[in-house]
């Protein structure tokens, strides 16, 4: 039992405590990598820092099962799972080498393989939190099936911490594929988006699909990872054909970690943006859509669902343009630089659906002392 | 489960007022509905009621004072305006078929059915969803998506009569959940009247939103947070090839072992599921599909996927339940018998009813670890209760459903069950585990939810619950015990199962 740690959680119950008596907006830091995602919190807000709370709490393989505290690196995860053959199926990057588990949980972050595998919130079993008034409160468990309760875990994912620190997480695990293969198919701009929707409507053990500029003026190479058996991969790759991607381990990690090329050296000034948008709407429709998108400048994940954009628009223009598209976007800053982000606010949502995030937000933090701002909207 | 509360049969004239009473707040009641639905939606006299006075959970019977059965979006919204109006309690009910008494009726309040919510609204199979009405059959999802090569995933045991907005207040599981998921893993996107009428669309097109994402924790909120009207649903390819193991042991030890060790080779079968002896005999003899009834355990393990995958799983499955003293061993020959033999496993509630007068489900999650723990505890309980107990497992993620065999009729026999059914749950939650896997709190597991929850934890679940139903129309008393309930819960213990309060009612 590590004693010091323990002490860790009440040590941050503690501060919040403090924080709700004096209500002193609290912005809470885990490994910092993850800003650019988030609106910046209050400027009057002090920081509380909880990367110290780390260390894998329990797991064992055969119960597909991992737990542990939200300080601990999303590095570290992936190897000690790794060890025992088995991985996060949803991926989770490590923009830095500082992410920590509680960062991806609450930015509700996934990798490449989320359309296909499931996002970070499908793999929360349970967790551990001190809410806005400095209580520790524990929901979900560590077994697969558990409906006791309101699923308060999940809620957490994608938070952004504005309901709860996390304390502790537990996360189903499953055994890593054990084949892997990524082809490559050039195509135009105009067929990409609906060739991948086609592959997923067959029984394929899909793994990623991306789609990348190609270099060659009205083509873009889509790549489409295999991922499972060696027989079922050997017979996918076998009748959808396309070229071999070489180090494809590499590729799909630096569209994860974002160490891709197209996030180091913008073409152009301008900034970073992340777009979800219905994963259905073609890229040519979505680049014409875009304000001075030029096709060079656009980079998809998740099968169309996850779109990256460099784009010198104004942060206006671009909203306007992607609530057209029934999408949501992040302005995730000048590229290379550490930044806030700076969310879209609920534009295609009702005065209903507002009213009830506040409240939400109220029932676990009163004093609105939690990360207060990181939507770039009151709640 | 407990004993009825209901007010008929009682002769005393104190009950005869309240009858009365009753009666004039119906009238009263079905009258203001009028204006608001078509006459023929509101059902008021006693004939009509009775059929809706219980869920699955049979032994709680409550008739509610209206049952009102709405045609449109509009219409439940007009009637949750009233209902927070007039802070009139609302039961939603889908196809009656929880086994919690989640949908039991409130005896001040109306039931609000959604039987008529039965359309499937799009089926898409080039963007691989449906969009469906929640009184929408389990089943009929996946027949409608059949013809395109697609399937809607949750396959719970009672998926021919269950309805998927049931699906989603339940957050229900089935067989195959092991490696598809849960409901909340298979939706995308739902459509939500709140307890004050208005509408709410939670989740969208786009795989993610801006704010809270509300969509995890509506589902299997058990009809507490709003009514469901609209769910989309993922559609998923049919994989082209379904083999199913069926392998025998001489110990449910042996056979819980062997699940852990297919695991660990790193195969994640499409479905996973043991049974016992008394579960096997019983399957058996009501579906005759072929299960071996001399056998103390008997798993049932599915790989699914291209052919050439599902070959490899298959020799190195049979590999590892060779390894785990697996007694016989047989693969399915055709889909036909692969289907039979499933069709035994899914019946097996109703064929344990039929051994019985009576049957009680119990629904508790551990780590599968603790299984053999588990198993000579319940053994010890069945014995010391005088009460049998056969198990079916969703062995794949830990979810037990212990079958207590009982006889209402005989006096004590009812409550003994319930005490027993009570003493499992804890014992999951001491192992690790959890009160209930997919069948849900409602009325039936409420004073345990005191054991796995701490009082702040209850506090904060009440605080959400406001959020959503400030007024608290919404299924008012269930999945959430009150502080009070659970410091009188925790008073029993203390006692040693001598109830200090038998005057009140226990749920
Ligand atoms: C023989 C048998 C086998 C079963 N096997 C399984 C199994 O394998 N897996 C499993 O998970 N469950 C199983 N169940 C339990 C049950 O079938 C599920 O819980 C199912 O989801 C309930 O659906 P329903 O339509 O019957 O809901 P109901 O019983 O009508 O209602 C259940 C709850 O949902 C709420 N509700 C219903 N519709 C709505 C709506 N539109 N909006 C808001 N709230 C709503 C109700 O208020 C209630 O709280 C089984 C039951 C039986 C009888």
């Amino acid at each position: 039992m590590d004693f010091a740690n323990q002490d860790s959680a009440k040590e941050i119950a503690a501060r919040v405590v403090q924080a709700y008596e004096n209500k002193t907006p609290l912005a809470i830091a885990g490994g910092g990598s993850k800003s650019f995602l988030v609106n910046a919190a209050a400027e009057n807000a002090v920081e509380l820092p909880v990367s110290g709370h780390a260390g894998v709490l329990s797991y064992e393989p055969t119960e597909l099962v991992i737990s542990a505290r939200a300080g601990t690196k999303i590095t570290e995860l992936r190897e000690t799972l790794s060890a025992k053959g088995q991985h996060l199926p949803f991926d989770p990057p490590a923009y830095t080498s500082a992410d920590t588990l509680g960062g991806v949980i609450a930015c509700g972050v996934s990798g490449p393989a989320r359309p296909y595998s499931g996002a970070a919130r499908d793999f929360v079993l349970g967790t551990q939190i001190v809410n806005g008034r400095g209580e520790i409160l524990k929901f979900g468990g560590e077994v697969m099936k558990n409906v006791a309760g309101y699923d308060v875990s999940r809620l957490q994912v994608g938070a952004c911490g504005s309901l709860g620190v996390l304390l502790d997480v537990s996360l189903k695990v499953l055994p890593e594929m054990q084949s892997r293969e990524t082809r490559c198919f050039e195509l135009t701009a105009n067929t990409a988006i609906g060739f991948l929707e086609q592959l997923a409507r067959k029984p394929l053990p899909l793994a990623a699909s991306a789609v990348l500029p190609a270099g060659v003026a009205d083509k873009v190479s889509v790549l489409v990872r295999f991922a499972g058996s060696s027989a079922a991969v050997q017979r996918a790759v076998q009748d959808e054909g396309g070229d071999v991607l070489a180090e494809e381990q590499q590729f799909w990690s630096s569209m994860r970690d974002l160490s891709h090329s197209f996030f180091q050296s913008p073409d152009g000034s301008g900034n970073l943006w992340r777009i979800t948008a219905p994963a259905a709407l073609p890229l040519d429709d979505f680049i014409e859509a875009i304000p001075g998108l030029q096709p060079q400048n656009c980079l998809v994940d998740w099968g169309g669902g996850l779109r990256w954009v460099r784009s010198a628009a104004s942060s206006d223009e671009m909203q306007e343009a992607v609530a057209s598209l029934a999408g949501q976007v992040v302005q995730c800053g000048p590229l290379g630089v550490q930044a806030y982000g700076k969310r879209q606010p609920l534009s295609r949502s009702t005065e209903t659906m507002l009213r009830l995030q506040q409240r939400i937000k109220d029932s676990f933090d009163p004093a609105g002392i939690l990360n207060p701002g990181v939507f770039g909207y009151e709640v | 489960m407990h004993s009825p509360q209901t007010h008929q049969g009682n002769s005393s004239s104190a009950d005869l007022q309240v009858d009365k009473a009753r009666q004039q707040r119906r009238l009263e009641l079905a009258h203001e509905l009028q204006s608001l639905v078509p006459e023929k939606a509101i059902l008021s006299r006693p004939h009509e009621l009775t059929p809706y006075e219980s869920d699955g959970l049979t032994a709680i019977k409550q008739t509610p004072l209206l049952v009102v059965l709405p045609e449109t979006v509009a219409q439940v919204q007009a009637v949750m305006r009233w209902a927070d109006r007039q802070e009139v309690p609302v039961v939603a009910r889908g196809a009656g078929t929880g086994l919690s008494g989640g949908a039991s009726p409130h005896p001040d309040g109306i039931l609000l059915g959604l039987a008529k919510f039965n359309r499937i609204l799009e089926l898409n199979p080039g963007g691989g969803y449906a969009v469906v009405q929640p009184g929408v059959r389990n089943l009929a999802i996946s027949e409608a998506a059949r013809p395109h090569g697609l399937y809607y995933a949750p396959d719970p045991s009672s998926q021919i009569a269950c309805s998927i907005g049931g699906n989603v207040a339940e957050n229900s599981g089935g067989v195959h959940c092991l490696k598809y998921g849960l409901t909340v893993h298979n939706i995308l996107s739902l459509t939500v009247v709140t307890a004050s009428g208005e509408l709410l669309e939670i989740g969208g097109e786009s795989p993610e939103q801006n704010g809270l994402d509300l969509l995890a924790l509506f589902t299997g909120s058990e009809g507490m947070l709003g009514i469901t009207v609209e769910i989309k649903v993922k559609l998923l390819p049919v994989p082209p090839l379904a083999r199913l193991v069926m392998a025998t042991f001489s110990s449910v030890e042996d056979a819980g072992a062997a699940v852990g060790e297919v695991i660990a080779d790193g195969i994640i079968p499409a479905g996973m599921e043991l049974m016992d002896n008394p579960a096997i005999r019983a399957s058996e003899a009501f579906a005759q599909c072929g299960y071996p009834v001399d056998a103390e355990a008997l798993i049932l393990c599915e790989l699914d996927g291209l052919e050439e995958e599902v070959e490899s799983q298959i020799a190195r499955v049979e590999e590892v339940f060779k390894k785990c003293r697996a007694e016989t061993q047989h693969v399915a020959a055709s889909d036909e018998e692969r289907l039979l033999l499933w069709k035994g496993r899914k019946s097996a509630f109703p064929a344990v009813g039929r051994l019985s007068p009576d049957y009680y489900c119990i629904d508790g999650t551990i780590p599968r670890k603790a299984l053999p723990q588990v198993l000579a505890s319940m053994d010890k309980m069945s014995k010391q209760y005088e009460l049998p107990i056969a198990n079916v497992f969703h062995a794949g993620d830990g979810n037990l459903h212990p079958l207590i065999l009982f006889d209402a009729n005989k006096p004590g026999e009812l409550e003994r069950t319930e005490e027993l059914g009570s003493k499992i749950l804890q014992l999951c939650v001491e192992v690790g585990g959890t009160i209930t896997g997919e069948h849900g709190v409602g009325l039936e597991k409420i004073n345990e939810m005191c054991v796995q929850f701490n009082s702040a934890t209850i506090e904060q679940f009440h605080a959400l619950k406001a959020a959503f139903d400030p007024k608290g129309i919404l299924n008012p008393g269930k999945a959430i015990p009150t502080l009070q309930r659970c410091a009188e819960f925790g008073a029993m213990h203390v006692k040693g199962g001598k109830l200090p309060f038998p005057e009140l009612e226990r749920f």
